[in-house]
Formats: C-alpha cells, structure tokens, sequence
C-alpha cells in the first residue's frame, strides 16, 4: 500500500510546479481556441444569411410558381370559356344555317307560284263571260317542287294527310331527281303516321334510308322506326336501329338521342 | 245594340243545340237562334227562386259577363216569374236569349234558357250541387258548370267558368276560381314553383326546391298525395302533362339543360327528348293532339320558342329571330284549339305575351300595357292568364284574345305569377 501512495504524491507534486512557461503556452492555446471559436461562429452568421437568401430565393419561386399556376388556370378557363363560346356560335350558326335554308325553300315556292301565274289578257280583248279562267286553263304551268313542298307541309298542318301525301307524291313524281325528292319521301311518311297509319309510315320511313342515306332525315327516318319498334315491344329490332342511327350517323342529333336509348335498353 | 241583336238572333239556324228541338218542328221551316261570333248578344237573368238565389244570380250573370260572349242585362229582376214569358217585355230590353234558375228542393240548379225572338224555351238543365254545403267550393262550381252550358246552348261554344287557376304567391302554390274567388292554399311543404295540370284537373305537377337540388313532385289535390318523379339529379324544372296525361316532360340538367320525358305516375328513367348541346332548353307545353312540343332554348344564343316533335325529332325555330337589341322570347303555352303559341317576349324595355299562328308564323301582340309575362291558355283558346305589373304589384290577369278585354283575377300582397289555366273541371 505504501508503495503505491508515493508515486501518487509525487505526480501530484509535480502538478503544482507548473512553470511560467507552462502558463503562457495555455493562454496561447486558449486564445488559439477562441480565435477559431470566433471564426466558426461567423461562419455560421453566414451561413445563417446564406440560408436566408435561400429561402427567400426559393419563397419567390413558390410565388413565381403559384403566380404561373393561376396563369395556366386562367388560360385553361380562357380556354375551355373560347371552346365553349365557339361550339355554341357553331351552333348558333347551324341553327341559322337551317333558318335560312327554309326561308330560302319558301322564298323558292313563291317564286315558283309567281312564274305560274298567268299571264294577263290584252286589254283590248274583253274577257268572254262563262269562259273559264286563266289558272284553270289545261296549258297552265304545273307547280314547281318548292311550291308543292309548301302545299303539302301546310295540308299536313292542317291534317289533311291525304292532301299531304298527295302533294308531296307529285313533287317526287314530276321532279324525282330535285333536292326536295328526300324531303317529300320523308314527309309522305309523317303524312301516314299523323293520319295514323303505321305500318305505312315505318315502310316509307325505311324506304327514306334505303333511297336516300345521305339525306338530313335519313337518320331522323331510323330513329322513328326504332322508337315503333321500341313501343310494339321489339326491343331487340329497336335496338339494332339505335346502333344503326349511331353508326352511321354518329354526328346527328338522333344520334345522341339514339345512344340515350340503347343506354336504357341495356 | 237592338240592330246586333236582331242579327244574332236570325231565323235561318244550323245549330246543333236546336237538334232535339226539331223533332216538333214541321219539316222544311227553320226556326232558330244564330249566334255571330263578332256580336255579343243580350242576356237576361231573372230572379233565382230557392235558398241562396240572389247569390246564384250574381254568379251566374258574372260567369257569364267574363265569358265575352253574351251581354249579361243589367235591370232589377224583380221576383221569380211564373207562369207565361212575356217575351215581347225581354225582347224590348234587347235580351236575345232570357235564363230562368231555381234551386229546387231536392239541392240541384233547375235552368231554363228562352230563346226570345223564337218565344220558345232553347233548352233545359239540371246541375247537381249534391252534398255540397251551400256557398261551398263545390257549390259554387255546380253554378259555374251550368254558366258554362248557359253559354253554349246560346253561342254553341262552352263557357269556362267552372274552371281554376293554379299560380305562385311568394314560393307558395294557390288554386283559384276563375271568376276569382275560393282562394285555396295547395299544402305542398317548401317552396314550389312553375306548377302545371294533369289534364284530369286531379293531379298537379310542380318544381320543389329541395337542399339537393330541386325536384318534380306530382301531387293529388284532392287526397294531397305526392310523389317525386324519377330524374337524373341536379336542377330539375318546368314539368308540362302530355294531354293525354301519360307523359310529364320536364327541363334538367346543370351545365345546359335539356328536356326529358318521364311517366308521371311510374318509375322509368327518364327519356331525352332535346338535344341542346350544353344550351338551355325549359318551359315545354305539348300541342293538343300530343304529336308536338313547343319549348324555350337558347341554342341560338338567346331564349327563342322552338317546336319539336315529341320524341325529340324536327326541331325548329318557331319564333323568328327579331331585329332588337336584347332578343328574348320564352314561356311559351300551345293553345287548346292547337292554332296558336303564347308566349313572352322582350319588347323595348318591357316583356309582353304575344301569339303566334303556328301555320303562317304571323305574330301578334297581346299586351302593351306594363310588365306583362307567363301566358297561359284557358280551356276555349281564346282567354289567357298573365302576370301584369299593370296595378303597381305583380298580379294575375285575365285577357280576352278577341275584344281585348282583360280584367284582374288576382289582388293582395305577394308576387302573383307563373299561372296554369285548369282543363275544365267536370266532377264537383
């Protein structure tokens, strides 16, 4: 035990008599120390402002970002807003497209009707009592295809199917290869379901798809004899002229209408 | 007056309602009664014996004054007459025709039409007030059922007296005479709007707003029963009965709407009838023969009339587009006779009703007077129902197409709007 304290006390000794020189070489150290400390505290005062002009760099970029954010939204808005506004001017101008084409078509009749009138008698001859007049004279001009749309369009209106079906039979009769041949083909087909005839109607209804598929009531002409057939409880003949009306007439309004359909028949 | 009269009043008659009386008269003469559409012959009611007498006079006389086919003479009636007609009396008062009522004791209306220039009786008839209480709803439906035969005995066209009108006052759905009495709440619970008939005058049909949008409910006015029709969600609105009532056509949709036509008593889904294209399409009303549906669209940019055939198919502008400023034509309401299309329309500054002739397409205008909108067709095509500011408030108005007659139907605090004119009402 001895043995061991002694060099102990003489360690401890030896502390105590530290020299001057010791000292100095400390405080060199310490102030070695500090210098560093010193430095490394403004490197982080610069890395802090660093890290500030970073954020501050990438809050303006959130703003740049949201700012082109609502800019793309409000150009896709634009965007959605001029499609709309131009499928709506289409058809606006599909609407008045067909407004003028009729008033066209009637202008057309009463053109017709005015050639057909008859050309007044010289005056220096008097008229002979009892004879008959002008209009009913056989050589009077037969009326055009316009006038005869016309005439059976308002017989229709009026219910006469039978003057109807009659007017529009001459038109496609006298003028088969006119514009109006379809029209007056479909028309004699309504003039037989208003007069409630319709296995007429359905017959001439097909024979407007078969004559003429190009025709605008083409598809109107199918999609009748589908909702027949949808009615008398074919669903199955029903639905193949709604996929009939769809395929092949995948733009028209029966289309859509046709596609309604089918969705309820399933 | 005297010489108009006379005319109506004529001896040479094809009538049908002079038929029966034939069977007595010797074959080859013709005796009779002519009404002339553009004349408005003198009628003559005499004093109503029985209980509540002086009541069925005055309903009776006012029936037949708002019909705006007879003019109701205005003297004192003095008692009830007995015996022999002193036609020669009536025929100086210019009365072409004379109404003698009673209200027999067995509780029905006895009514006898006099033919005054044929010092004959023209016909004869009885209108049941059955358990009706007097001065009752019921009641005084029996006395505007026999105004209605009154008038067709003499002009060969029925009255439309014992009919009603079902409107909005402040969200809330009422039922009144044609005449303008026997205000009548329809509880429907919440708010409703754009009512229309079934054509059995039992059923109504009505948008009710609801927290998830609003809804067509179809209610049995008489048990007060309702149902909500199926539909695809989202807003649903302005439902219109086919005229056979088998078909309910309403406007729905959210981004556009379109219409579609559903069973009002079944559980289909419903089928398209429009196909707008994201426009708008409301306001449906079926011609009589069921074959066509006139509607409001804005496919051309604004609110025009359009007809469509019922399944969907034809359609095309009915009102032309005009040379104004704001273009706007809507609520369009096909007559009962099937020969016109009323509807509203911007002119200038104000909205007017007008007609339209769905053969020629002409135009007339109806109003001119103040705000006036919503027409609506009264059973004989030829009286409509508006909303007018004409008195300062919104209220409904009654207009005779012909002489331009209108009169008020509706007084009282609220907005008064969006009327249906009944089908005439043939139960009590």
């Amino acid at each position: 035990m001895r043995l061991l304290i002694a060099p102990a006390v003489i360690l401890a000794a030896g502390a105590c008599f530290a020299t001057r020189n010791d000292v100095r070489t400390l405080q060199a150290d310490i102030a070695v120390l500090q210098a560093s400390a010193a430095r490394a505290a403004h490197a982080d005062t610069l890395q802090a402002v660093q890290l500030r002009q970073i954020t501050q760099a990438l809050a303006a970029v959130a703003d740049s970002l949201r700012q082109a954010s609502v800019t793309l939204q409000r150009f896709q808005g634009d965007v959605q807003m001029s499609m709309h506004s131009v499928s709506q001017q289409l058809l606006s101008i599909q609407e008045l497209t067909g407004q003028s084409r009729k008033q066209v078509d009637a202008l057309r009749a009463q053109l017709e009707a005015r050639a057909n009138e008859p050309v007044a008698a010289p005056t220096t001859v008097p008229p002979v009592a009892g004879a008959p007049a002008a209009s009913a004279t056989p050589g009077a001009p037969a009326p055009g295809p316009y006038q005869l749309m016309e005439m059976g369009r308002q017989q229709l209106a009026r219910g006469a199917s039978s003057a109807a079906r009659a007017a529009f039979s001459d038109l496609l009769t006298q003028y088969p290869t006119s514009d109006l041949a379809s029209e007056a083909q479909y028309w004699i087909a309504e003039a037989y379901a208003s007069a409630g005839n319709a296995p007429e109607a359905d017959s001439v209804f097909a024979l407007v798809a078969e004559k003429y598929p190009t025709a605008e009531r083409a598809p109107v002409a199918i999609y009748k004899r589908a909702l027949a057939l949808k009615v008398a409880g074919q669903t199955r003949q029903a639905r193949l002229l709604f996929q009939q009306v769809l395929d092949k007439y995948p733009k028209s309004q029966e289309a859509t209408l046709a596609a309604a359909m089918l969705r309820d028949l399933k | 007056m005297i010489s108009r009269a006379v005319r109506a009043f004529g001896v040479l008659c094809l009538c049908p309602f002079v038929a029966v009386a034939q069977d007595t008269i010797p074959q080859g003469v013709r005796v009779g009664l002519t009404y002339d559409p553009s004349s408005r012959p003198g009628v003559f009611i005499t004093a109503v014996g029985g209980p509540a007498g002086d009541s069925v006079r005055a309903i009776l006389a006012r029936d037949l004054d708002f019909g705006d086919r007879l003019t109701v003479i205005s003297a004192e009636a003095g008692p009830p007459p007995t015996g022999a007609i002193n036609y020669a009396l009536y025929a100086k008062l210019t009365a072409s025709a004379i109404v003698q009522a009673s209200v027999t004791p067995q509780g029905s209306l006895h009514v006898a039409v006099h033919d005054v220039a044929g010092k004959r009786v023209l016909n004869v008839g009885d209108f049941a007030f059955g358990t009706a209480a007097t001065y009752s709803s019921a009641w005084r439906m029996a006395v505007h059922r026999a105004s209605d035969e009154v008038e067709r005995w003499v002009t060969s066209t029925r009255g439309i007296a014992a009919t009603r009108v079902l409107y909005v006052r402040d969200q809330r759905l009422y039922i009144v005479d044609s005449d303008g009495a026997n205000l009548t709440p329809v509880g429907v619970g919440g708010t409703a709007l754009s009512p229309a008939w079934h054509p059995t005058g039992r059923y109504v049909a009505y948008t009710q707003m609801a927290d998830d949008g609003t809804h067509i409910v179809v209610r049995d006015i008489i048990s007060g029963q309702g149902r909500r029709v199926p539909d695809l969600g989202g807003s649903n609105v302005t439902p219109a009965f086919s005229p056979d009532g088998s078909t309910l056509v309403y406007s729905a949709g959210d981004d556009g709407t379109d219409l579609y036509a559903v069973s009002p008593f079944g559980s289909e889904a419903p089928r398209r009838v429009t196909v707008g294209h994201g426009s708008p399409s409301s306001s449906p009303t079926f011609s009589p023969d069921g074959r066509k549906i006139a509607f409001t669209s804005g496919r051309l940019g604004h609110p025009e009339v359009y007809i469509t055939d019922a399944d969907g198919t034809n359609a095309e502008l009915l009102t032309e587009k005009a040379a104004v400023e704001q273009p706007y034509r809507t609520d369009p309401d096909w007559s009962p006779d099937g020969r016109n299309v009323a509807f509203t329309s911007q002119e200038g500054p104000n909205l007017q009703v007008m007609m339209i002739n769905v053969r020629d397409r002409k135009v007339r205008q109806l109003t001119g007077d103040a705000r006036n909108e919503n027409p609506s067709w009264a059973p004989d095509a030829r009286h409509i129902v508006f909303t007018s500011t004409r008195s300062g408030a919104k209220q409904l108005w009654v207009l005779d197409t012909e002489s331009g007659r209108t009169r008020q139907l509706t007084r009282g605090a609220g907005v008064a709007r969006q009327a249906a004119w009944s089908p005439r009402m043939e139960q009590p």
